[in-house]
């Protein structure tokens, strides 16, 4: 039994990552931690893409990939999540310890809300262990993979440096002398200071943590992103979104990030719909 | 498949300690890290034991147990060792003590070792059908117990108990004053090896080749609570007792200590034994 083979080596600096991005996170400086869980993410393709281009497939390189990936699609979007949340306790002033800090005081019982994210945690703990004993994901995921859910939380800091530092940009910028646009730079302000209410409200974080953990155990089947062949045909769902993320990914940069997320959902669910059609009327055909 | 069955249940419940004693280690509080990390250990006896107890033994279950002990047992000491590291300074920073060395910058990064080699561990165990009675290579429960016991002791060493500013300490001033300076030198030494960063990165680093040695292992599924045959475990079980009376939680390292230099004697002897 070899430990430390290329796959392995390659799994442990995703773990690294993962670690790393722990510390960044808890000492606040989520936009690092989510560049490093995009690192991490890259990582965890190239290993399985190394392991099965070298034929050095083993049963210890699956066991470490899926305790890496617990680590960091697991432990990290857990750890952002709590920070977020409590950024927006502490800015709410919960406790009532700066009374002139804010405007609004809480109820005290709200500062231990931002525990409620490691739901994130213990359901991607879950969906891990079920995903490695389910023979039935070979060419599609049965529950949101964890990467996916990842890259959706860690994003959300993304968007909020994003807005605060270029505004609410898109490409092409919109042409002078619509009405809006007289509004000159009040309006990147303004949309900068709507989104960031929206997107670091407690309350909507933690609807994201409830769905995100109910999707990642439910049994709802996901296209994988394995290519067998690079062909057009049968691969028709798998270029039309990879086509369509690029591009939103270009126009918007981090804001497309959990667009692309919901849309592959979607785009699952829809797939799935025409795909039970198809086999009911093919049914229908034979009988 | 079941999710929500009572063992996995305790095991995600030991996934919640070890989330919350990572907050805890970075923000500053080791002390409470400890306390979650032994009431993880509980969980985490609970969950294999209400497993054989119900039947729900499951691969799942055990698949879900080893990503909570990756957590629990190999993040929260990396993180407690990279705290450690970090807030270690050398005492003395010489001529270039006006910047910052690469070691007080850089050094730190070592503690996560631990999780890597953690995690080689329990890819391992995994696999390896060979454990039933004993383990190969350290545990990563002992290895946690050992990593996070070490901030408990250096705080017990530092409180004035053991410090020679006592009772003691002015007895000895009063009958040789030139004793005093030997002891507080004696004082300082003993401060600064087991503070210094190369003592804690050798620790670091022994301790992650011990993870992934092939040396066997006592465990404590016991088949019966016989003297016969359960020799070694009932003498470790005494001098644990012993150590936790005399030093409280302060004893885990050398209890973890105790544990390895009896598991590498138990095997050597039974190995010659097997050959005579």
């Amino acid at each position: 039994m070899k430990l430390f083979t290329l796959p392995n080596i390659i799994t442990l600096g995703n773990l690294l990552c993962g670690c790393l991005a722990i510390v960044c996170a808890f000492n606040g400086n989520l936009v690092w931690a989510a560049y490093l869980v995009g690192i991490a993410a890259v990582l965890d393709f190239l290993d399985g893409f190394v392991a099965r281009a070298l034929k050095q497939h083993s049963p210890i390189g699956k066991d470490l990939d899926s305790l890496a990936d617990m680590v960091t699609f697991g432990v990290v979007p857990g750890v952002v999540m709590f920070q977020m949340m409590n950024i927006w306790v502490n800015v709410h002033d919960v406790e009532g310890l700066f009374p002139h800090a804010n405007q609004f005081t809480e109820a005290s019982w709200m500062k231990f809300l931002p525990y409620a994210a490691f739901l994130i945690t213990l359901f991607s703990a879950l969906r891990l262990a079920k995903f490695n004993n389910d023979t039935r994901q070979s060419d599609s995921f049965i529950g949101v993979p964890t990467p996916a859910n990842s890259i959706l939380i860690c994003s959300v800091p993304l968007i909020i440096k994003q807005i605060s530092t270029e505004g609410w940009t898109i490409y092409p910028p919109p042409s002078t002398g619509l009405p809006l646009q007289q509004l000159g730079e009040q309006l990147v302000p303004y949309h900068a200071q709507l989104i960031d209410s929206i997107v670091s409200n407690i309350w909507v974080l933690l609807g994201i943590v409830v769905i995100m953990s109910y999707l990642l155990i439910s049994e709802i089947p996901l296209f994988a992103l394995k290519f067998k062949s690079f062909k057009w045909k049968g691969n028709e769902i798998r270029y039309s979104f990879l086509g369509v993320a690029v591009i939103m990914i270009v126009l918007l940069k981090y804001i497309a990030l959990p667009l692309v997320i919901v849309l592959y959902v979607l785009l699952s669910i829809a797939n799935n719909l025409v795909s039970r059609n198809r086999t009911r009327e093919t049914g229908n055909e034979n009988r | 498949m079941k999710l929500f069955s009572i063992p996995n249940l305790l095991s995600l419940g030991n996934l919640l300690c070890g989330c919350i004693a990572i907050f805890n280690v970075i923000d500053g509080n080791i002390g409470i890290a400890v306390y979650l990390v032994l009431l993880a250990c509980v969980f985490d006896f609970l969950d294999g034991f209400a497993a054989r107890g119900l039947n729900q033994g499951s691969p799942m279950g055990k698949e879900l147990d080893s990503l909570a002990d990756m957590v629990t047992f190999g993040v929260v000491p990396g993180m407690v060792m990279f705290q450690m590291l970090r807030f270690t300074h050398e005492p003395d920073l010489g001529e270039w003590g006006s910047g910052i060395s690469w070691t007080i910058a850089y050094l730190p990064y070592l503690g996560f070792i631990i999780p890597l080699f953690s995690a080689l561990r329990l890819a391992k165990f995994n696999v390896d059908t060979r454990q039933s009675e004993s383990f190969i290579g350290l545990p990563t429960l002992a290895n946690a117990l050992l990593i996070c016991g070490l901030p408990v002791l250096f705080e017990l060493t530092d409180s004035e108990k053991y410090q020679f500013t006592g009772y003691n300490y002015q007895l000895i001033a009063a009958y040789s004053p030139g004793f005093t300076d030997f002891l507080f030198d004696m004082q300082v030494a003993f401060y600064n090896f087991w503070r210094s960063q190369l003592t804690l990165s050798v620790v670091a680093v022994v301790m992650s080749i011990l993870l992934i040695l092939p040396i066997p292992m006592f465990s404590f599924k016991i088949k019966s609570l016989k003297w016969k045959g359960n020799e070694i475990r009932y003498i470790f079980l005494l001098m644990a007792a012993a150590l936790f009376a005399l030093m409280k939680l302060a004893a885990l390292p050398m209890v973890v200590v105790v544990y390895i230099v009896m598991s590498v004697i138990y095997a050597v002897t039974k190995r010659n034994s097997q050959q005579a």
